[in-house]
């Protein structure tokens, strides 16, 4: 028999035969660690895809923002629509130290729309001779940049372009009104890249909201500092003047908080399966216990006993972990269609996201597995003899 | 012929912090072929004894040898090798796994001694059929009678073909025809094969091994 010692080998070693058996045995115990597991990993992973939104949001206002020296209601900054009236802009264009204002009118589109049409979230409106600055780096197609003098046209944020399919020359189709494209703003990785800016005086009548603003921006003159024009416009009762340490701390303090959240939320998911699959593991042991010793009596080895054990866990993870992904992949595309009925609103579920999750179940597996193996190898096998 | 022997044997337990002195200066020798019956009331210490000797539980005082070789001084990846390649062992209940069936349990030992391949299901399917267990090889334990799994697992003792068996209460489960059977399986293995036995039993039915039965009492022989 001693020739046939490890050179006939089968193509499945017995301690995955084991495993099988062990799987059939008890089915209900695994089906139900697994089915826990699995809502563990989907929950983690769609919180942690919220908790990206929210991380990226913050991180595209942060980018496109802190440069600029923002006047806007406190209670709906930026899209959230302060409405500031046509009285009040007079008041800050009239401030001493203010060289220019930018009165915003922001609309924010039926997200809805934005599934079937592949149009931009946000339509921004401003006066047409600040366009230009306002949108810094515009690149035209063909060579074409869009200058002062242009007619009244559309310039669109790099994604939307993408989307429409269009560029400068172009046209484009706004609440049925015939829009000239100037410009196509290069891509800044901002929310200026999913927007639509038009001339404000368009953009009113559009959206009917005629001498009212969502926003001003607000350029102080060369021998005005920041500080000195905010300390005069806070006199002007009514408005808010946000700086960009105080725009950074709303940023932290609402994306921020709800970034936090979900992230906390989704390491929550995260322990759940810690504790779901400890808890899985050692019950296994406990059911297992007189069978370590009954294998020690029949000349199992410590890796044995190892190996039948890390396999179970390392199984359970993978079981947990690969329908746990799918899951959440699946229930988030069809939150994002079916209920939010947008592209890209909610969830921010990147290969990155599943990656980082996958590696850190492994991990958490091999050491929670590891763990449980190493303890039941070197139980005493007279202990575990004597139990029933 | 190798000598399996047991001097001065102390073990004790700590029980909820109460110590219980489960063997005293328990000393015995067995060669292969010989059959040793051990009988005692419950808590003599007998399933003590065996752990020990099988090396299951190093005693506190004493040695277990093998051939010469002072067994309670190996490590326990080396005792368990020594298992594998000297010793099979038989329970009194519970002993085959439930996840397994009847043909893998057997194959188990054989598995742990390094052998792979179909071999090892070809030897266990021998040593099923020596049983009278051949057509049960696919069914698992809990299909099985109390007979059958009591045959099956001195199938899973007797496959690595060791020189000697630990039976602790074999047929403490077993009605009075399989009992009968299985001890005078273990008297025609004794001699023919060549088996040593140490059988912990209060069966009536282990007279058929014709050996007088030694008696175990709070830790000690009596006479």
């Amino acid at each position: 028999m001693s020739s046939n010692k490890s050179n006939n080998k089968k193509s499945i070693p017995f301690v995955f035969i084991e495993l099988t058996a062990l799987w059939r045995t008890y089915p209900a115990r695994y089906i139900l660690v697994i089915l826990g597991l699995v809502t563990a990993i989907t929950l983690s992973l769609c919180l942690g895809a919220v908790a990206l939104r929210f991380e990226a949001l913050k991180k595209n206002l942060e980018n496109s923002l802190l440069s600029r020296l923002y006047v806007c209601e406190r209670a709906g900054f930026w899209s959230g629509g302060g409405v500031l009236p046509e009285e009040k802009l007079r008041q800050v264009t009239l401030t001493k130290g203010v060289k220019t204002v930018v009165p915003i009118l922001v609309n924010k589109l039926n997200p809805r729309r934005l599934f079937f049409l592949g149009i931009p979230e946000v339509v921004i409106g401003i006066k047409p001779e600040q366009l230009q600055f306002f949108t810094g780096d515009i690149r035209a197609e063909e060579g074409k940049v869009a200058l002062m003098e242009d007619p009244p046209g559309a310039v669109l944020g790099a994604e939307v372009a993408g989307r429409m399919k269009t560029g400068a020359g172009g046209t484009i189709l706004l609440s049925g009104k015939k829009i000239k494209v100037n410009g196509v703003m290069e891509e800044t990785h901002s929310i200026f890249d999913r927007q639509i800016i038009i001339p404000l005086g368009l953009s009113a009548r559009i959206y009917g909201r005629q001498g009212l603003y969502t926003a001003l921006m607000v350029i102080p003159k060369e021998d005005d500092t920041g500080r000195d024009v905010v300390q005069k416009l806070k006199k002007i009762s009514g408005i808010t003047i946000l700086s960009p340490g105080e725009i950074k701390q709303e940023l932290a303090s609402t994306l921020g908080l709800w970034s936090s959240l979900t992230s906390t939320l989704s390491w929550m998911s995260f322990w759940g399966m810690i504790v779901l699959l400890l808890a899985g593991l050692l019950l296994s042991l406990r059911l297992r216990f007189r069978e370590i010793g009954i294998k020690r009596v029949l000349g199992a080895r410590l890796k044995d006993i190892f190996l039948s054990f890390f396999l179970d866990g390392m199984a359970l993870t993978a079981a947990g972990t690969i329908p746990g992904i799918f899951l959440a992949w699946w229930l988030t595309g069809w939150l994002e269609g079916r209920l939010l009925n947008s592209e890209s609103g909610l969830f921010m579920f990147t290969p990155a996201l599943v990656f980082k999750t996958a590696v850190f179940a492994i991990i958490i597996g091999a050491v929670i597995s590891s763990a449980v193996a190493l303890y039941a190898s070197y139980l005493s096998p007279g202990k575990t003899l004597k139990s029933e | 012929m190798p000598v399996l022997e047991a001097r001065d044997i102390h073990k004790k337990y700590d029980l909820k912090g109460r110590e219980i002195n489960a063997l005293k200066g328990v000393s015995l020798t067995v060669a292969a072929g010989e059959i040793l019956l051990i009988n005692g009331r419950s808590g003599a210490g007998k399933t003590s004894l065996l752990h020990v000797i099988a090396g299951l539980e190093p005693p506190d005082e004493g040695e277990v040898r093998y051939d010469g070789k002072i067994l309670n001084r190996m490590s326990q990846e080396a005792l368990a090798a020594w298992r594998g390649a000297h010793l099979g062992f038989v329970f009194q209940s519970n002993n085959l796994l439930h996840h397994l069936d009847l043909r893998q349990n057997v194959m188990l030992p054989l598995i742990y001694s390094g052998y792979r391949g179909d071999e090892i299901e070809k030897r266990a399917d021998e040593i099923l059929a020596f049983m009278g267990l051949k057509e049960r090889a696919n069914h698992r334990p809990d299909e099985l009678s109390g007979g059958e799994r009591q045959r099956g697992a001195l199938a899973r003792a007797l496959i690595c073909s060791p020189v000697f068996i630990l039976a602790d209460e074999p047929t403490a489960e077993l009605d009075e025809q399989n009992a009968s059977l299985f001890y005078n399986l273990a008297a025609r293995l004794a001699s023919e094969s060549g088996i040593g036995f140490i059988i912990v039993s209060h069966d009536p039915m282990a007279a058929y091994l014709g050996v007088k039965p030694m008696r175990l009492e709070a830790g000690r022989w009596i006479e």
